[in-house]
């Protein structure tokens, strides 16, 4: 003879599709009130809970992940050779007492550590970072991060090609009409700054999707 | 076995220096992990942040992963897992989990007039709402079962408990559920 509560887990199993019922727990539910509700309420929690539809995921999901692992992965390389700068400073220290017991002019040795900025600056930005990038992997971030700028390039140039090629239309022919036209009538097209307006309206932009490939 | 091949595919190719082949596996599971996530945090917002960190830490674990495993499998252990983490840090912080009121929960019929919809509607936000209530480890346990159609041996792998863990897991959830839900069990049995 089983208790309610192995009765109750049966109820469980059936409601999930796991288990069938007996005649053994047929016969249980009919006289056990308390087992009978709590099957009828379950019935009714799966029922709602099945039933439930989650909203679906935004659209723009996609490339919101990808964006956010190339950021984090251009982040996560800097840190990393940070402590590559503190044997730099070691050896600037060293090298500055050496260079204050030879005789050097007083100024440059009052200011030691403005210098020893100054120059770390120098070797960090001349000599460190570009073999940091040659380093680096180029098979990743730095051929979407080019690619997007041959993308932005190759636009740029297409629309400052398709502004220069009105700009005579607009202006060009000013000098040659003169005075005259001025107050002459307005022709019946649209006008040349409206026609600017119309180009640059009309004219396509690259979607904004920076790192696709 | 098809799609596990293509993972294979796209996986080999991550490994190999190609991020973008990433995009793929992040296009076929973006899904799923949004709903785990959202299950959990109730909006959209939290739930579009901690699916893109999810998907950044399978990015960097990926050297990590055991082909043998389903790549989807996989995934939802690192979701659940960083969820449950997460829920845990925010306890600290006493976060109470608020719904979209914007976001519809039931499944839209076209067969159901407006009120009874609506009625529907209400019902499911109530459930929800009392699911809410509930400790984290029952509301994952019932969000896998019930959103993800995970059977017991699905969800006691991806929560790594034992089978009878889980069983006991669930029946106590849904026992609390219910206690939650008595007041308004009659309008449910409606």
């Amino acid at each position: 003879m089983r208790t309610c509560r192995e009765y109750q887990e049966c109820i469980e199993r059936f409601i999930d599709g796991n288990f069938l019922l007996t005649d053994e727990m047929e016969v249980h539910l009919m006289t056990c009130s308390q087992c009978r509700e709590y099957k009828e309420s379950l019935e009714c929690i799966a029922e709602a809970l099945n039933g439930m539809k989650l909203p679906p995921p935004p659209p723009q999901l996609v490339d919101d992940v990808m964006f956010h692992i190339y950021a984090r992965e251009r982040r996560r390389v800097v840190p990393t050779f940070i402590p590559g700068l503190f044997p730099i400073l070691c050896a600037w220290k060293t090298l500055l007492r050496y260079v204050s017991s030879i005789k050097i002019p007083r100024v440059l040795q009052r200011e030691g550590w403005p210098l020893v900025f100054a120059t770390l600056a120098v070797i960090w930005g001349v000599l460190i970072m570009p073999a940091l990038e040659a380093g680096a992997d180029k098979s990743t971030l730095q051929r979407s991060v080019s690619a997007l700028a041959d993308k932005l390039r190759i636009e740029g140039e297409k629309f400052s090609a398709s502004v220069n090629s009105i700009i005579p239309d607009l202006f060009g022919d000013r000098k040659a009409q003169g005075i005259q036209n001025e107050s002459s009538e307005p022709s019946n097209g649209p006008s040349k700054p409206e026609k600017l307006i119309n180009m640059i309206n009309s004219y396509n932009f690259p979607p904004s999707k920076p790192y696709r490939a | 076995m098809t799609d596990n091949f293509n993972d294979a595919v796209h996986i080999t190719r991550v490994l190999d220096g190609d991020t973008e082949a990433f995009r793929e596996l992040v296009a076929r599971y973006n899904g799923l992990i949004y709903r785990i996530a959202y299950s959990m945090v109730g909006n959209e917002e939290e739930a579009r942040d901690a699916a893109q960190e999810v998907f950044y830490r399978a990015f960097r674990a990926l050297k990590s992963y055991n082909p043998t495993w389903p790549f989807g499998a996989w995934l939802r252990r690192i979701t659940v897992n960083y969820m449950l983490d997460q829920r845990k840090k925010k306890k600290v912080q006493t976060v109470s989990i608020t719904m979209d009121e914007t976001v519809e929960l039931d499944v839209p019929d076209s067969a159901m007039n407006p009120r009874e919809k609506r009625r529907q509607s209400e019902q499911n936000r109530s459930v929800w709402e009392a699911m809410n209530q509930l400790p984290d480890k029952y509301r994952m346990i019932l969000s896998l079962r019930h959103f993800e159609n995970l059977s017991y041996e699905e969800i006691s792998e991806t929560l790594s408990l034992p089978l009878g863990t889980v069983m006991t897991n669930i029946h106590r959830a849904r026992k609390k559920l219910a206690e939650m839900l008595q007041p308004i069990q009659s309008e449910l049995l409606s």
